[in-house]
């Protein structure tokens, strides 16, 4: 068993963590002064391409070669063409909640990844975009950028290097598509979050129009680790498609949920029975969704796998935020895929017909089923809708919500036809009354 | 400007609130960007944003009134009718659900005898269900304004919102 590590939850529990004298005092802030110092932006972003580190909003691209799409200065320039670097906060995915530990506990952690960021890509500031619903953390963050500023981390000539870099803190106001990265910078232009179309990418057209480049908190957090210890210790930790320590959150049938920092590429079944304390009630596992809501539903038999892209791949799933939801057997299958699917049609901005029709049909079908007055063909009906979903929208969210509803549907066939057969839930539920 | 109640007129015209929005427009590269934070500002102020405040931000922002009022109804944040004192959000979704979510919100819906987007007619309470708070390893989780609270039980809303009354 893999002991829990302690490397981006090093601040985590200390008295008064989120002060930038805490962080400092265990050598917070050095491995900025090493990269200004003594590394040229070339040189870091050349440790964080060999860090491999991947991206840990769900995606998992690495973060070193998008930073590298951004524009430089050509030879003979004087300035830095404008860009701007973007830290997603929204977290919002169902089954995710490791980015608010980061954000209340170390926010100066993830302040200084984002600073060496800025400095590899010489970008002119970050924008760091918190969801509405954490005031408490969006004033924690506040505060660090102003100790950040007061201490000349932050602002014009930073350490004397020359470098100029301002973080800017702004709030969402409810809306998981606004954790979408064109959607993010839709808002922070201050208008509705409807997703752009892609071509363009951020990083030739982002906020303002101006190259732009996106990671997730968690993301940012590792960048000083890798910059302190070296791109080859960081690889000795997790697995080739996952190096690195990685935040698992794991909520819903365990004996104990909460955020476990383990390695990448740890196996699911560890995280289950060693970490997580097994399962409620030491009843039967019946299914795991393991990278948040988004991300394909294992069976009790599936969780003999590596959490990383390879493993899940294997078992026809996707590591994305690493949120872990558990269920045991008292659960239903088709209320829970239609707690999913009132999720995403209420959280679909609209401009997309698929996924806008397709959302709210799976969410009728899947209530009809689960109230007792569905046909046995809905079951394959919820297939061919979703699959009607997939790659037909301008942003993943319809994709998001396809995946699930197709895996459960599947991995869970009998299930769901019994309900048509006998028509009432088998297990005796009943939807939720109560919606919006 | 459009009609608005006596004391959003006053606070629309305190030197006070409208250098908290010079502040948010000056705070970003560009002006627009302040416009979701001034938007927070009214709603906690008013408990909602009202149209006259819209017009106010879509003036000092340079964007039209339209404009912003689409930005308002976009977010659940902002509502175009004021909420109850104690916004009481319970969430809803699956890991909450499979730590109890159900009762805490069939609780509070016998108890102050309302459905969630209700108010209370003393206009003291807003029932919500809201998504994902992420904080699911604490569910059910239950947020009142700005407040979070975790891992609540029947009992633990009792208290809660007797601590308010
Ligand atoms: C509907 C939707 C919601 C998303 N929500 C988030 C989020 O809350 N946080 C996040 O970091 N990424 C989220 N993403 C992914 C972002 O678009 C983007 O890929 C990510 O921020 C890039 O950061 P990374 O490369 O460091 O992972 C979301 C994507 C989609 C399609
Ligand atoms: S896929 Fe859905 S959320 Fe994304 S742009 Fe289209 S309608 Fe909006
Ligand atoms: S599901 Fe309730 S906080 Fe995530």
């Amino acid at each position: 068993m893999a002991e829990p590590l302690k490397l981006l939850t090093r601040n985590v529990g200390k008295p008064n963590s989120t002060h930038i004298d805490t962080y400092m005092a265990s050598g917070g802030y050095e491995p900025l002064m090493k990269a200004l110092h003594k590394m040229t932006p070339e040189q870091v972003l050349n440790e964080v391409k060999a860090a491999n580190l991947k991206g840990r909003g769900g995606a998992a691209f690495p973060a070193g070669l998008k930073w590298s799409f951004l524009p430089r200065k050509k030879e003979g320039e004087k300035k830095e063409p404008l860009k701007y670097l973007v830290c997603n906060a929204d977290e919002s995915e169902p089954g995710t909640f490791k980015d608010r530990l980061l954000i209340e506990n170390d926010p100066h952690a993830i302040l200084e990844g984002i600073l060496i960021a800025g400095w590899a890509t010489q970008a002119a500031g970050c924008f760091f975009y918190i969801r509405g619903e954490m005031p408490q953390g969006a004033r924690i963050f506040q505060r660090a950028v102003d100790q950040a500023y007061a201490k000349g981390f932050l602002g014009k000539n930073i350490l004397g290097s020359g470098f100029d870099f301002d973080v800017w803190v702004a709030r969402g106001a409810g809306a998981y598509i606004c954790g979408e990265e064109t959607a993010l910078m839709e808002s922070l232009e201050g208008k509705r979050g409807q997703p752009r179309l892609k071509p363009p990418f951020p990083a030739g057209y982002g906020v303002y129009g101006v190259p732009s480049n996106i990671n997730n908190v968690e993301t940012y957090a590792n960048v000083p680790l890798i910059i302190q210890n070296g791109a080859a210790w960081y690889t000795s930790i997790g697995t080739p498609s996952m190096p690195g320590p990685r935040l698992y959150g794991v909520s819903g049938h365990v004996k104990r949920p909460g955020i476990y920092e383990l390695p990448g590429g740890v196996s699911l079944r560890e995280i289950l029975y060693e970490h997580a304390g097994g399962i409620l009630g030491d009843r039967p596992l019946k299914a795991v969704i393991p990278g948040g809501s988004s991300t394909p539903v294992l069976r009790a038999d599936q969780i003999d796998v590596a959490m990383d892209p390879d493993g899940l791949k294997t078992v026809g799933s996707m590591i994305g935020s690493a949120g872990v939801i558990v269920m045991n057997d008292t659960v239903c299958m088709v209320k829970a895929l239609l707690n999913l699917l009132e999720f995403y049609a209420r959280e679909s901005c609209g401009q997309c017909t698929p996924c806008r029709e397709g959302t709210h049909w799976l969410e009728l079908i899947l209530r009809r089923l689960e109230e007792g007055g569905g046909k046995e063909a809905d079951v394959d009906l919820i297939v061919e809708v979703s699959e009607n979903i997939m790659g037909r929208t301008i942003c993943p969210l319809g994709d998001a919500a396809a995946m699930p509803a197709i895996s459960f549907a599947k991995q869970f066939r009998e299930e769901f036809l019994a309900h048509a057969k006998l028509g009432r839930c088998p297990m005796g539920h009943v939807p939720m009354t109560t919606v919006v | 400007m459009s009609e608005a109640k006596p004391d959003v007129q006053a606070k629309l015209q305190d030197p006070e609130f409208l250098e908290k929005i010079e502040a948010l427009k000056a705070a970003y590269p560009q002006p627009r960007t302040a416009l979701l934070m001034c938007l927070h500002l009214c709603q906690s102020e008013f408990r909602h944003v009202p149209e006259a405040c819209q017009e106010l931000l879509a003036e000092k922002l340079g964007m039209t009134p339209a404009h912003v009022r689409g930005v308002v109804t976009f977010y659940e944040m902002f509502t175009e009718e004021p909420t109850g004192k104690y916004l009481l959000q319970v969430c809803k979704t699956l890991p909450c659900l499979l730590a109890g979510s159900e009762k805490i919100l069939e609780h509070l819906e016998r108890r102050l005898g309302i459905k969630p987007g209700e108010t209370t007619p003393d206009g003291r309470f807003t029932l919500v269900a809201v998504e994902c708070l992420a904080c699911c390893d604490s569910g059910p989780a239950f947020m009142v304004n700005e407040t979070l609270h975790r891992r609540v039980s029947t009992d633990d809303v009792d208290r809660i919102l007797h601590e308010l009354e």
